[in-house]
C-alpha cells in the first residue's frame, strides 16, 4: 500500500488497466449501462470537486457534457482532426470556457456563479437547436468512427471500456488534486473565505481554476457520453440533467469526500432501473431525493461510505 | 412607440419577479431559484380561478394568494427545514422545489399550454402619444411601479417593514429587541411570492401556461437583479425595465434566436464593468 502511495500515478493507471480488463468480460447490453455510469460517475466526481471541495454552485455541468460532446464531433468529422488530439482540445477548451465563466463571475459571492452558468446553458442551448449544419439542428450530430494511435478503429464495444479507464483516472485525479495544496485552499476557502484569503490564499485564482478543472473534466464525460450514445441530442443536456448531477452530489455529501461521489451514482443509477414504470415520474423522485437528503442526511454518503470502509477493515484485521 | 411600452412591459414582468428574489435575497441571503416556478403555480391558480368566475378581483386575489402560498412553501423548504449555516444546501433546496414543482405541475397539468385571459381590459386597445398599444401593457408596467412604491413605503415608513430591515442587518439583535424573526422573514418570503402571483397574472395572457413558464423568465429576472445590484428593490426595478427594452430591441434587430445570447452579453459585461449593480456605490464588503 505504501509504494502505490508514492506513486499514485502508476497505480491509478493500473487500477484504470484492471478495472477496464475486467469491465470486457461485462456482456455488450451490460457493459453500455456500465459505461453510462462511469459517465455519470466522472461528472460526479468533477462537481463534488467544486460544491463540495470549493463551495461553488453550477448549473451547467450538463452544458459542458454538450460543449465535449459536440465540440469533439464537430472537431473530427467537420475539422478532420485526428481523434486523441480533438479530446485533447475540446478538454482544454472546455477547462478554458469554464475559467473564463468563472473569471466572469468569481469577483462576487459564488452564487453570482449559479446564475450566470444558468444563462450559460440557455445560451448553449439556443445556440445547438438553432446552429445549423454545424451542430446539426434538433435532430444533433451523429458520432464518427474513433480512431486512436495503434488502434485505427476502435470497435463501439470498447468505448465503454475506456469510460471504464477514464473514470479511473478521474477518480484519481480528484483525490490527488483534493489532498494536494490546491485542495487544501479551496476547502480552506469554502469553509471561510476571508481566514482563506488572510492565509494568503490568492481566492479568486482557486475559484477560477477549481471551475475550470470541473468544466475540463465534464467536457472529457460529455466526449464519452456522445461516443457511447453515437452521437448526440441537444434535448439530452438540459437543465433537468445539470440538477440531476447536483442530486447526486448532495446525495455523495458536500463534504468534497470523493467516495461518495462514486458511491452516490452507484446507488441512484440503478435505482430507477428497478423501477422502470418510473417514466413521468422521474424528475419527481430524484427532486424528493435531492429535498429528503439535504435536510436527512446533509453529509450524504461521505458520512456512511468510511464508516462501512472502517467496518470491512476492522473485519479483516479481526480475521488476520 | 409600441417597442417601448411593449418592451416596458415585459420589463416589468421580469422587475416584479426580480424584486421578489432580492426582497428575499436581503432578508435571508438565499438566491431563490424557484421564483419562476412560484410564478408558474400563480399563473395556473390564476387561469383555473378565471375559468371559474368573471370577478377580476377574485382573479387576481387567487394569482397572489397561490404566489404568497409558493413563497412560504419555498421558506419553508430553504429557512425551517435546512440549516441557515449552510447557504449552499439552502440554495440547493431552492434548486430542489424548481425541480418538484416543475414535475408536479407536468404531471397535473401535462406539457399542453393553456390559455389564459388577459386581465380587467381584456384585448382592450389604447391610444398613447399617437401610438396604439394595448392596456395590458401599461397596467404590467404601472403594477411594477406601485409595487416598489409600496415596498418602499412599507419597508422605509412602516414599522413592520423596518423589522424586516432590521432582521436582515442582525437577526440576533433583531430577537433582543423584540422583532419575531421567523415570522418576520415568512413575512418577506410570502411578499417575493405575492409579487410573483402578479407577474403571472401579468404574462400568462402573453406567453400562455405551461409547466417551463418558470425557468424562460427566471434568467432575465436574475440578470434584472444583477444589475439593480442584487439588494435594491429600486435597482431591481430599474434593471428589470432595461432588460425589457433591451431584449424587445434586441429581438426586433438581430431576430429572437439571439436574445439570450444578448442577455448574457449584457450579464457578462455589467459583472465585468460594475459587478456590484450600475447603481450600487462602492461599499464595505460584509465578512
Amino acid at each position: 500500500m505504501r509504494v502505490m502511495s508514492r506513486h499514485p500515478v502508476a497505480a491509478a493507471v493500473l487500477v484504470a488497466l484492471v478495472l477496464a480488463s475486467l469491465a470486457s468480460l461485462i456482456p455488450p447490453y451490460r457493459l453500455f449501462i456500465v459505461g453510462q455510469l462511469s459517465v455519470v460517475i466522472m461528472v460526479t466526481v468533477a462537481l463534488t470537486v467544486l460544491m463540495g471541495g470549493a463551495g461553488l454552485l453550477s448549473l451547467a455541468s450538463a452544458g459542458f457534457m454538450a460543449v465535449g460532446g459536440y465540440g469533439v464531433i464537430i472537431l473530427m468529422s467537420q475539422m478532420h482532426l485526428p481523434g486523441l488530439l480533438a479530446v485533447a482540445a475540446v478538454v482544454l477548451g472546455g477547462a478554458a470556457l469554464g475559467g473564463l465563466l468563472g473569471f466572469i463571475t468569481l469577483r462576487l459571492s459564488g452564487f453570482y456563479l449559479a446564475i450566470v452558468t444558468l444563462g450559460f446553458l440557455q445560451v448553449l442551448l439556443g445556440a445547438l437547436r438553432h446552429g445549423g449544419t454545424l451542430t446539426g439542428g434538433a435532430y444533433g450530430l451523429v458520432a464518427p468512427p474513433l480512431a486512436v494511435p495503434f488502434l485505427p478503429d476502435v470497435p463501439p464495444e470498447a468505448v465503454p471500456l475506456i469510460a471504464v479507464a477514464c473514470m479511473v483516472l478521474t477518480v484519481a485525479a480528484a483525490i490527488t488534486t483534493m489532498r494536494s495544496r490546491i485542495g487544501r485552499a479551496w476547502i480552506a476557502l469554502r469553509d471561510n473565505e476571508a481566514a482563506a484569503q488572510m492565509q494568503g490564499i490568492d481566492v479568486r485564482q482557486m475559484k477560477v481554476l477549481a471551475f475550470a478543472f470541473t468544466s475540463g473534466l465534464t467536457s472529457l464525460a460529455g466526449v464519452l457520453h456522445a461516443f457511447l450514445n453515437n452521437g448526440t441530442n441537444p434535448s439530452t443536456y438540459t437543465m433537468n440533467l445539470s440538477i440531476f448531477h447536483i442530486t447526486l452530489v448532495v446525495v455523495g455529501g458536500l463534504s468534497g469526500s470523493i467516495a461518495g461521489a462514486v458511491a452516490a451514482p452507484l446507488v441512484l443509477f440503478f435505482l430507477p432501473e428497478m423501477f422502470s414504470a418510473l417514466g413521468e415520474w422521474r424528475d419527481f423522485f430524484y427532486g424528493t431525493i435531492l429535498l429528503l437528503t439535504l435536510v436527512l442526511m446533509p453529509s450524504g454518503l461521505s458520512a456512511v461510505v468510511p464508516w462501512l470502509l472502517g467496518r470491512v477493515a476492522t473485519l479483516r484485521t479481526r480475521r488476520a | 412607440m409600441e417597442l417601448l411600452i411593449g418592451g416596458l412591459a415585459i420589463g416589468s414582468v421580469y422587475a416584479l419577479l426580480a424584486i421578489g428574489v432580492v426582497l428575499v435575497f436581503r432578508a435571508t441571503g438565499v438566491v431563490n431559484f424557484a421564483q419562476g416556478e412560484v410564478m408558474m403555480v400563480s399563473a395556473y391558480a390564476y387561469v383555473l380561478v378565471s375559468d371559474r368566475t368573471d370577478s377580476a378581483l377574485l382573479q387576481l386575489l387567487a394569482a397572489v394568494l397561490a404566489g404568497a402560498a409558493g413563497g412560504l412553501l419555498c421558506y419553508l423548504v430553504t429557512s425551517v427545514l435546512l440549516p441557515a449555516s449552510s447557504r449552499i444546501s439552502q440554495v440547493i433546496g431552492s434548486i430542489s422545489l424548481l425541480i418538484l414543482l416543475q414535475a408536479g405541475a407536468r404531471y397535473v397539468f401535462t406539457d399542453d399550454p393553456l390559455r389564459a385571459e388577459a386581465w380587467l381590459f381584456g384585448d382592450l386597445d389604447v391610444t398613447v402619444l399617437g401610438a396604439t398599444v394595448a392596456a395590458t401593457s401599461l397596467l404590467t408596467l404601472g403594477a411594477a411601479i406601485f409595487a416598489t412604491v409600496a415596498l418602499f413605503y412599507w419597508q422605509g415608513v412602516t414599522v413592520y417593514g423596518r423589522a424586516v430591515r432590521a432582521v436582515a442587518e442582525d437577526p440576533w439583535r433583531a430577537a433582543l429587541s423584540g422583532i419575531h424573526v421567523a415570522r418576520t422573514l415568512a413575512t418577506s418570503w410570502a411578499v417575493g411570492g405575492a409579487l410573483a402571483g402578479v407577474a403571472a397574472v401579468l404574462v400568462s395572457p402573453v406567453v400562455g401556461v405551461f409547466p417551463t413558464m418558470g425557468v424562460d423568465v427566471i434568467f432575465p429576472a436574475f440578470i434584472a437583479a444583477v444589475l439593480g445590484g442584487f439588494s435594491s428593490i429600486l435597482g431591481a426595478l430599474a434593471g428589470g425595465l432595461a432588460i425589457g427594452l433591451i431584449q424587445t430591441y434586441a429581438v426586433a434587430t438581430f431576430g429572437g434566436s439571439f436574445k439570450d445570447a444578448v442577455m448574457f452579453a449584457v450579464l457578462s459585461g455589467v459583472l465585468l464593468w460594475r459587478p456590484t449593480g450600475i447603481f450600487a456605490a462602492r461599499g464595505a464588503r460584509r465578512v
